[in-house]
């Protein structure tokens, strides 16, 4: 019999970026808050310190802030003819499970998505016709307008310490940033990183090309930085150990040094660790959600949190399963096509070439997370027609190094052997003498695409797996054809010893090696019940007072990392939360 | 998505060329650049004997690292940098056993795209596919894979690496050498607290300096310049 | 392997030194560059780095609560101001293997601030 707790006013699941922005927002505001989360607690100070921080095999190969498949993990298959079989170990994507999140060991990639996106379907249709969008794409409008996100993109941009250089502010447009970006109220609150040589050899070659390079947003401080909540960050020490750790110099914005401590500092805020939530509990009308249930996983007792309203802010992927589990909203069904929870999975899709130049002296193993140069001249550029080409959506192109650390990064020439002398002669001479130049493109909603329970595989805890069904369109194949000829083609330009050129995948999507930790869809936010899991403040279409934060409310996926949005969705929805929702508890639509 | 360029990308194709072994710029470039003189090391090896391997395995690890990673100017052999006792361990601890692994049947082959499907923890595949190379070993050259000669080696490891050998026994060749390979690998480049990489042989091949890593002003001051690496490891810390 | 601080910069220091005259309040704004790691309160615990109050004068590595490296404890140094300015120029080059992720502030006039405000705060 699981034992009651007492009734709070939240309770949150999962304490990354988005459980903890609303964890400290919910509790300065007064609330009584309660977050669960599943992993286990990490101390920067003890867990992220010299010299044990260091160890790739550790953190990058054995992945030791990540989610453990033995306890939990998909099903996975490329086409609803497929028997979907478990993901048995990481590889493509690698949610995190600690507290922070995947936060922790996220490299600080943070963009600004516009109405490129949010207006999708509107804008094709009307500059391309309603045809051009292929009758099994099920991309949508989001519900949501850039105008009304601009403030809490700045709000995320300043907690997160956030390093880049304004393209556009207030329409004017800037020296050195992205002119293709949507307005800015003000600049980044830190100046760019220091470029390193890689992105600067591949800027110069953009600029000869007539393209529009400028530097990568990302949340590393490129100096010492207070954040307007007090955090304080060390500057970014362009270690090269940045995805897949923690920053052992509070420089990589984070939620576990940033809003979480807040939340914790404040006596109605209380976190559970360890603390594995099973599902979300509906009261007998089934409109309202009273709480959850959850294990302790140190002991395996059940306990029932109940709350006067539920956030549901776990990693993407793990909240659409939670919704799954606890049979909230209808399950999508790609057959009928009706059914809004599951929709809309997507992915991201790219492309990569290898330049090798004899003689120059890279320093892989020096830089930032976000130490890269980017162009969007084929991704949000409004020039970029896509009429002749036929496909929808964009890809940036960059170039720089982020955490090219020995055992996953080794570059040689196709057609080196895989040992032996030979292989270790080219191995030693081009490490440090080579750079990339990488494409990373969106993936557009398709009616196949889409979660739901597994019929047969089972977690620890005795719950269905969630069944991921993916695999790369049309749209997808002639996007990365396109982003390959124009890396090969720059690429070129810059007379490279050797090019090891970039090439469209054809293969269909798989479970390995590893690609992106940008899964997003499955309960998607939209205008209208019929079409989306939520409303535009991220509120449950089916139970009021069950919000769910995350990039599982994009109903597309675009070139860009996903945090940026998903940050300021958290602040979004706390804004509701507070200023309305709290005040008149119903539909917020 | 850089990550795509970087890891995935770059793996496929290697393994597919792998085979292919077409030219190749050899020229050996002065690999290792010290600046420092060394002082007294920690010694950060772990101690000689097997934890996992038996008499037959570990004598076709030793004779494949050292296949694999000769002694030559850009390193000692695989036995002398730690690699028998890297892959030992890796298959005695967390990893070999299988702690993160999703073990719940049923079991079914499925496709490529779904991954690693085998009802068998690393240090059960790494069992298996030993005793099947030597049972082709055996079969094609009378005699196990560490008394083949290099030539025979050679063919082997290719025939391995390529897939042209199958397992009379239906185990997978192919998911037997991305798990050997990884952990070659893995143990010529992890940090040497794991018993490979002995004396940092693997950094210095590369120039990677380790651990320490304040790099703030190296940007600049090693703007295209070789960085005199001062290579560092965990133990060198602790 | 490490090198041993070298006569070099003590030499540097010592002709070109102002620390006697460092300006303790521009030291304060350089500070921050510390912040996010060391608290400046006495007792401070549970930082990234260890508490700096009343660090001149105090032996290396004896702050109660905080896990030093081993290269910190055996470093022998009594922190003085020429220590101190060698340290925060070159972290690793004064005590090689220490752990403090911070590559140094390369302007002899900001540590000398710096330095200053240590000084006049911190004890």
């Amino acid at each position: 019999m699981a034992k009651v707790m007492k009734e709070v006013d939240a309770v949150i699941i999962g304490l990354g970026w988005t459980g903890g922005i609303l964890a400290k927002e919910l509790a300065e505001a007064g609330m009584s808050v309660v977050a669960l989360e599943r992993g286990t607690m990490r101390d920067p100070a003890k867990d992220y310190a010299l010299p044990n921080i260091r160890d790739e095999l550790r953190y990058v190969q054995r992945h030791d802030l990540m989610m453990n498949t033995a306890r939990d993990t998909l099903t996975i298959r490329n086409n609803p003819s497929q028997e979907a079989l478990p993901m048995r170990k990481l590889g493509s994507f690698l949610p995190g499970d600690v507290v922070g999140g995947s936060a922790v060991h996220w490299s600080g990639h943070t963009w600004r998505w516009t109405d490129n996106e949010f207006k999708i379907r509107s804008n094709y249709e009307a500059r391309y016709g309603k045809k051009f969008i292929p009758g099994d794409m099920t991309i949508q409008d989001w519900g949501i307008t850039y105008a009304e996100l601009e403030p809490y993109y700045d709000k995320f941009e300043y907690t997160a310490a956030v390093s880049g250089k304004a393209g556009n502010i207030r329409g004017k447009i800037q020296a050195g940033g992205n002119p293709f970006e949507a307005p800015r109220a003000r600049d980044y609150p830190l100046p760019p990183l220091t470029p390193i040589l890689s992105s600067e050899v591949f800027s110069e070659a953009a600029r000869n090309a007539g393209y529009h390079p400028f530097p990568r947003p990302s949340a590393n401080a490129s100096r010492a930085y207070v954040n307007p909540d007090g955090s304080k960050f060390g500057a970014c020490q362009y270690c090269g150990y940045c995805q897949r750790f923690g920053c052992e110099a509070n420089a990589k914005g984070s939620p576990h040094m940033t809003v979480i401590p807040i939340a914790m500092s404040k006596p109605n805020f209380e976190l559970r660790a360890n603390a594995w939530v099973t599902r979300i509990i509906k009261d007998a009308s089934g409109k309202r959600v009273t709480g959850v249930a959850y294990t302790n996983v140190l002991n395996g007792e059940e306990f029932i949190q109940p709350a006067s309203m539920v956030l549901l802010t776990a990693y993407a992927i793990n909240n659409v399963h939670l919704m799954l589990l606890s049979g909230i909203g209808k399950p999508y069904d790609p057959v009928s096509q009706t059914g809004v929870i599951g929709k809309n999975y997507c992915y991201q899709t790219g492309a990569g070439a290898t330049l090798f130049f004899e003689g120059r002296n890279f320093n892989p193993f020096i830089n930032a997370g976000g130490s890269n140069a980017t162009m969007d001249d084929f991704n949000i550029n409004p020039d970029f027609d896509r009429g002749q080409l036929g496909f929808v959506g964009g890809y940036s192109i960059g170039a720089g190094f982020n955490t090219a650390l020995p055992i996953g990064y080794r570059p040689v020439p196709r057609g080196t052997p895989q040992w032996g002398t030979e292989w270790k002669a080219a191995t030693s001479k081009w490490y440090q003498t080579a750079m990339n130049i990488g494409a990373s493109g969106g993936v557009m909603a398709n009616r196949y695409n889409y979660y739901d329970l597994d019929p047969t595989y089972r977690n620890a805890f005795g719950l269905p797996l969630m069944r991921m069904t993916f695999d790369y369109k049309d749209n997808e194949h002639k996007m990365g054809r396109h982003a390959a000829a124009q890396i090969n083609a720059l690429a070129k330009t810059m007379n490279p010893t050797h090019l090891n050129e970039a090439s469209a995948r054809t293969d269909p999507w798989t479970v390995v090696p590893y690609q992106s930790t940008h899964n997003t869809g499955g309960t998607i936010m939209g205008s209208n019940p019929g079409n989306s899991a939520l409303n535009k403040y991220l509120q449950s279409w089916d139970c009021h007072n069950l919000f769910v934060v995350g990039a599982n409310v994009f109903p597309h996926n675009a070139s860009y990392n996903p945090t940026g949005p998903v940050g300021a969705l958290a602040y979004w929805t706390a804004d509701a939360i507070k200023n309305r929702y709290v005040k008149n508890p119903g539909m917020l639509v | 998505m850089k990550d795509i360029e970087k890891e995935g990308f770059g793996r496929r194709d290697f393994l597919k060329s792998a085979v292919a072994g077409g030219a190749v710029a050899a020229a050996a470039t002065a690999a290792v650049v010290t600046t420092q003189p060394a002082q007294a090391q920690p010694a950060g090896t772990a101690a000689s004997g097997y934890a996992y391997l038996n008499l037959d395995e570990a004598a076709f690890v030793e004779a494949m690292v050292d296949h694999m990673v000769p002694a030559d100017q850009y390193s000692p052999k695989g036995t002398d940098m730690g690699l028998a006792i890297f892959i030992d361990r890796a298959l005695a601890g967390g990893w070999g056993k299988g702690e993160r692994l999703y073990m719940q049947g049923p079991w079914k082959p499925g496709v490529p795209s779904q991954g690693y499907q085998l009802p068998l923890t690393p240090a059960e595949l790494y069992r298996a596919g030993i005793a099947a190379t030597n049972a082709h070993c055996a079969k094609t050259y009378g005699k196990t894979f560490d008394r083949l000669d290099a030539k025979q080696k050679q063919e082997v490891l290719i025939g391995l690496s390529s897939a042209k050998i199958t397992f009379s026994d239906g185990l997978p060749v192919r998911v037997f050498w991305s798990t050997v390979y990884q952990t070659v690998i893995e143990g010529m480049f992890a940090d040497p607290i794991y018993g490979g990489n002995r004396d940092k042989a693997g950094w210095k091949m590369i120039g990677f300096p380790g651990v320490i890593a304040t790099h703030a002003q190296d940007i600049i001051k090693y703007r295209d310049k070789k960085f005199p690496a001062d290579y560092t490891s965990i133990s060198d810390m602790s | 392997m490490y090198r041993k601080i070298t006569i070099a910069a003590a030499m540097l220091f010592a002709m070109g030194a102002v620390h006697a005259d460092g300006d303790a309040k521009r030291g304060q704004k350089l500070f921050d560059e510390c912040v996010a790691c060391h608290a400046p309160e006495r007792g401070a615990t549970g930082g990234v780095g260890p508490s700096l109050f009343g660090v001149i004068g105090r032996k290396a590595g004896e702050v109660a609560d905080f896990r030093y490296s081993p290269a910190m404890k055996r470093s022998g140094v009594t922190w003085n101001e020429r220590d101190l300015d060698a340290y925060i120029e070159a972290p690793q080059k004064k005590i090689p293997a220490n752990r403090m992720p911070y590559s140094g502030m390369p302007e002899a006039r900001d540590r000398a601030d710096l330095i200053a405000y240590l000084n006049a705060t911190f004890k």
